[in-house]
């Protein structure tokens, strides 16, 4: 995972035309969007508005209903693809019984990182979400919702992601530490050249980015630029 | 304040009725739990009480006249006769007439044989039709004089023969019809009246059968016993062995009552009824040993599947109880739901318990107290098992978020009962109880005979009933151990393996794993230490039917028979024989004595007969029988008669055995070791000698019969009864196993329908354990599967988690199991050893069960990781938004 970082523009990610339903519940319809690296997007809109569901599909999480979804700018290899984006959930999903260390290091060595390595690595990215050495040695369920949050964080950017999906990653943290990680994330991905597109409903979060989208009603708006 | 009851009824139902409609699967899985339970209960109480009433039913088929009613000086035969016919319950009433007579002589080709005094005994011609099993016909006709067999012998005469009786009133000649042998002799010339505790008197060694006219001629002159030989109704004896004694003694008491001492009762069905006490004592103990912690491990099944929903349970009741409702409310709904499950549980457990005794126990009758009791069980089961965690949920609830209330890792300290050091104290105590039983000789049921009171020493299954449970926990600690010092060093590191993150989480959950493996440790040994018991118990049983055959194969030759070269020749080239030996019998007295003479090669009989270490206590059969060859006079006597006539090895004795036309003449042996037990030899004293000893000392090198050990024992016997012709009486041990009864009478088809019932639902429960401890591990771990998967994991790679896991808990139980299910089947076979006769030398290991029983379990848990896992993995859109 030392290769310089690919600053070129590439459209990383696309969605043309695509709906999601559950049920008979119409979530997203008639999408289109384009994400770029390197770029900065923040989707907005109220609770419920499918914003998560738009990004799981821009994740490869979940197929649409109807559309098409591609990547171009990452590697045909779906597995592989995978190994290129990475997405943060509004709840802060680590491992239970893993170290906060242990968390960040399960991609990494899952990819092939030597331990030593993605140690290093690890206790690097504590230090940018602003956690100490002591909170790598600590299980999550001995950790606040924040310190988890930011864990997650921390295990998103420790792969260096092509592509960095993150859903409502401040929702858990009080402002100085929801400022803190946007700013982490912003930095991170820009140095890395890739793509950040961040969910939320918070309004200040939103005013942070110079493109935003909304999603309302199943349909997706351009609010900026 | 709690709410209204009918508030909290209401509610109750309507959550049922949620689940049912929309979780219905859930539901179902506890309630199989419930029923698995159930069924077990209902088919195990079945079988305890069919045991009983079929130990009776035997104990009452092996009496062939159950009275021996014997009239006094006080009384007539002919209103001792009227007295009986009015006797309640008196079925048939046959006379009988005993008389001693001088004895018998014979003569041919010149040679006069006599016996010493005879006993001659009248009997009705319809005698044996009424009184079955009391004469066994050999050769001959079935009317007219008969001689018991070995009168016969004394006398060399057969069929046809005429002998002469020696009366009181002078020589009476007459003609021999048949000879016959009277297998209950015992209680055939049984002193009626003796006193209790006195012991049996030994049958006369001369007995001759006649009809009654031909008996008023030889009786003459003599004093003559007059006995009624009594049938009775055994229809409406109670079905245990205690109870139907006790009926039959308090018949035979009013009995004697209503003669005013004209008469006196031997009641030989008494006898039997309290010798089954045993058995039926020993029966109780099998279900208590074997039954019992099928029960508990069945309730543990049910906990373990219940546990599937723990972690739903905990977040809905945190939901509901987040959201204002009242604790009795959510106590409720959990009440309704586990009635549910009870009422679903309990119907399907009673449907499959009538299946499995019509199954697995044909023949036994359902018992409706012991189904309803299991009913009971299941509703309770299904109460606590819900229960119990429903209500820890809700009282133990802290108002802190779902979220982190499901996050929480289970807990690596070991459990309390592990912290105090439960496993270790009860092992140290199985092991003191085992050794102070071992030194006491494992008398378990003591049975004082003739006194019809029964003592268990129930300290004796203290050793079973500690080494379970310890040496289940010890598996849960050991368990525990391994995974605690698991690190992944030793893993297989590649580029995409994180064996030390797969060993971390295996180390905290540690506690949940042990869990798994001891659950699993207590069903496999359940059924091992089972299958052991029983196994060992068919091999000994065997080994009984066996030594009242020979071997696999026996070929006797009858009285009038003369075994040729040409015999011998047919039995050397007998299909599927391993080997074969010769065996001679005589009679020999041994003082006054007259006992049977077995005459081997001890070179060879070892290998064509089964011979156990336990025949020749403080010896082994190959030390015995090297002293044997060793010593061509050598001799060995049972423990009986080495007592009464205070020898010791070295001893010289002189046996007095039949030498040509001499009559019994002194040969002398020398004693070279004790006997118990011997192919064909009776159950009290007997002599083996060297055959070629006594064939030169003798005269007489005649073979007896022929004992074959065989691979193929029902051909080997067809070929020699083709072969040999009807001079020889062939045995096999398949066609005896169902015929012969076992000196247990605990009869191996009872101790076979509880194994196959036992080993069934431990394979179903072993099973059952394994899918669920590790589905219950994948369940738990279902978020965190969905992660990984999210993290963008290959499903190998999410597999070699669970695997790990699952690994760990497999081979943990299946150790474990091994250790519980050997350890409790020694202690079994050891404790119970009076249900085995002959007692074994060591345990018979069930390879065929054992393996089988192995490879499910691995199959099974192999499959539960392989597709539960990835099922688990499987995010859907709404799980994935949960995240």
């Amino acid at each position: 995972m030392s290769a310089a970082p690919d600053l070129t523009v590439a459209r990383v990610a696309e969605v043309r035309g695509i709906s999601v339903s559950f049920g008979e519940d119409v979530i997203l319809d008639g999408i289109d969007l384009a994400v770029e690296a390197p770029s900065e997007l923040v989707v907005s809109g109220r609770s419920g508005s499918g914003k998560t569901t738009l990004l799981l599909v821009l994740a490869g999480l979940i197929a649409p209903s109807a559309g098409v979804v591609t990547w171009p700018g990452l590697v045909a290899d779906p597995v592989l693809r995978r190994h290129q984006v990475a997405m943060i959930f509004q709840a802060p999903s680590l491992i239970a019984e893993l170290t906060a260390a242990e968390n960040i290091a399960l991609p990494l060595r899952l990819r092939g990182m030597t331990q030593q390595q993605a140690q290093a690595v690890s206790l690097a990215v504590l230090d940018d979400v602003g956690l100490t050495i002591r909170h790598g040695a600590v299980l999550p369920s001995e950790m606040s919702g924040g310190e988890q949050q930011r864990v997650a964080v921390a295990r998103a950017l420790a792969t260096r992601p092509r592509l960095m999906l993150a859903d409502e990653p401040t929702g858990a943290l009080d402002w100085e530490h929801a400022r803190a990680i946007i700013d982490v994330l912003r930095s991170s991905t820009r140095r890395n050249g890739a793509a950040l597109v961040v969910s939320t409903h918070d309004r200040d979060v939103a005013a942070e980015f110079a493109a935003e989208v909304v999603v309302d009603d199943g349909a997706l708006e351009w609010v900026r630029p | 304040m709690g709410a209204p009851m009918i508030g909290v009824l209401g509610e109750s139902v309507r959550w049922s009725w949620g689940l049912t409609r929309r979780r219905p699967s859930i539901l179902l899985g506890m309630s199989i739990a419930v029923a698995l339970t159930v069924a077990f209960v209902g088919a195990l109480g079945a079988f305890a009480a069919s045991s009983q009433a079929s130990l009776t039913e035997r104990a009452t088929r092996s009496v062939a006249v159950d009275w021996q009613v014997q009239v006094t000086p006080q009384s007539t035969p002919a209103a001792v006769a009227a007295a009986l016919r009015r006797t309640p319950g008196v079925r048939s009433v046959l006379p009988v007439s005993y008389a001693r007579i001088t004895g018998l002589s014979s003569t041919s080709g010149g040679v006069t044989r006599s016996t010493g005094q005879a006993m001659a005994v009248s009997v009705p011609t319809d005698y044996s039709h009424r009184a079955p099993g009391e004469v066994r016909y050999l050769v001959g006709s079935r009317s007219g004089i008969l001689l018991q067999q070995q009168t016969a012998a004394n006398l060399g005469v057969g069929p046809g023969s005429v002998i002469t009786a020696n009366t009181s009133s002078g020589p009476v000649q007459l003609v021999v019809s048949g000879v016959v042998d009277l297998p209950q002799s015992d209680s055939f010339f049984q002193v009626v009246g003796a006193p209790a505790g006195a012991g049996a008197t030994a049958p006369p060694d001369n007995v001759l059968l006649v009809p009654p006219d031909t008996f008023s001629s030889l009786a003459a002159g003599s004093t003559v016993v007059h006995q009624f030989h009594v049938r009775l109704d055994h229809a409406h004896l109670p079905g245990d062995p205690a109870g139907a004694a006790n009926a039959v003694t308090a018949s035979a008491n009013h009995f004697a009552l209503t003669v005013a001492g004209g008469a006196l009762v031997g009641d030989n069905l008494a006898a039997s009824l309290l010798g089954a006490r045993q058995d039926a004592i020993y029966a109780r103990l099998l279900f208590l040993l074997l039954g019992l912690p099928g029960l508990v491990l069945a309730f543990a099944v049910a906990a373990l599947l219940v546990g599937l929903r723990s972690d739903s349970r905990k977040r809905e009741s945190a939901l509901l109880l987040l959201r204002g409702a009242d604790r009795s409310v959510v106590i409720g709904m959990a009440a309704g739901e586990s009635l549910v499950v009870g009422i679903v549980g309990v119907a399907l457990g009673l449907a499959a318990g009538v299946v499995c005794i019509h199954v697995i126990l044909p023949g036994t009758p359902v018992s409706v107290p012991w189904l309803v009791a299991a009913g009971v069980i299941g509703l309770g089961l299904a109460a606590v098992a819900q229960g119990v965690p429903a209500v820890r949920s809700v009282t133990r609830f802290a108002p802190e978020s779902i979220a982190q209330a499901t996050t929480r890792v289970v807990s690596s300290r070991p459990p309390w009962f592990l912290r105090i050091g439960l496993d270790l104290v009860l092992l140290v105590g199985a092991v003191v109880v085992t050794v102070l039983n071992a030194r006491n000789g494992y008398h378990v049921v003591v049975v004082p005979e003739g006194v019809p009171v029964t003592a268990v020493n129930y300290g004796a299954l203290l050793g079973p009933a500690l080494a379970w449970p310890a040496l289940v926990l010890l598996t849960w600690r050991a368990t525990a151990w391994v995974a605690r010092h698991r690190t992944g060093a030793h893993g297989i590191h590649g580029a995409d393996r994180a064996p030390e993150l797969v060993a971390s989480t295996v180390r905290r959950r540690r506690q949940v794993i042990a869990r798994g493996s001891a659950v699993l440790a207590a069903a496999i040994g359940l059924g091992l230490s089972t299958a052991i018991f029983t196994t060992t118990y068919d091999q000994q049983s065997r080994l009984d039917v066996a030594l009242t055959v020979g071997s696999d194969v026996s070929a006797t030759a009858l009285p009038e028979t003369v075994p040729t070269s040409a015999d011998a020749q047919v039995v050397a080239v007998a299909p599927a024989v391993n080997a074969v030996a010769s065996l001679v019998h005589r009679f020999a007295y041994v003082g006054p004595d007259l006992q049977d003479l077995f005459g081997i090669d001890p070179r060879n009989i070892q290998h064509a007969a089964a011979l156990q270490n336990a025949f020749v206590p403080g010896s082994t059969i190959t030390a015995t029988l090297a002293a044997m060859a060793a010593r061509p006079d050598g001799v060995l006597l049972s423990a009986e008669t080495i007592k009464d006539y205070q020898l010791h090895l070295g001893d010289r004795v002189l046996l007095r055995l039949p030498v040509g036309a001499s009559g019994y003449q002194p040969v002398p042996f020398h004693v070279v070791g004790q006997i118990s037990e011997f192919p064909t030899a009776p159950k009290d004293s007997f002599i083996v000698a060297n055959a070629a000893y006594v064939g030169a000392r003798t005269g007489s090198r005649a073979v007896s019969s022929y004992v074959m050990s065989s691979s193929d024992p029902s051909r080997t016997a067809s070929y020699l009864q083709h072969r040999l012709g009807s001079g020889w009486r062939i045995q096999d041990i398949t066609s005896a196993r169902k015929t012969v009864v076992t000196a247990s009478g605990l009869a191996a088809t009872d101790l076979g329908a509880l194994a196959r019932l036992e080993l069934g639902f431990a394979s179903v429960f072993a099973i059952a354990c394994t899918g669920l401890a590790l589905g219950i591990g994948i369940a738990e771990r279902r978020r965190s599967l969905v992660v990984l998967a999210a993290l963008g994991t290959t499903s190998r790679q999410r597999a070699r988690f669970l695997s790990a896991e699952g690994g760990l808990l497999v081979a943990g139980g299946l150790l474990g199991g091994t250790v519980v299910g050997v350890a409790v089947g020694y202690l079994l076979v050891a404790i119970l050893r009076g249900i085995f006769d002959p007692p074994p030398d060591g345990l018979a290991v069930p390879w065929v069960f054992a393996g089988s029983l192995v490879a499910s379990v691995v199959v099974v848990g192999a499959l539960v990781v392989s597709v539960v896992g990835r099922m688990a993995s499987r995010a859907s859109p709404s799980q994935l938004r949960d995240l």
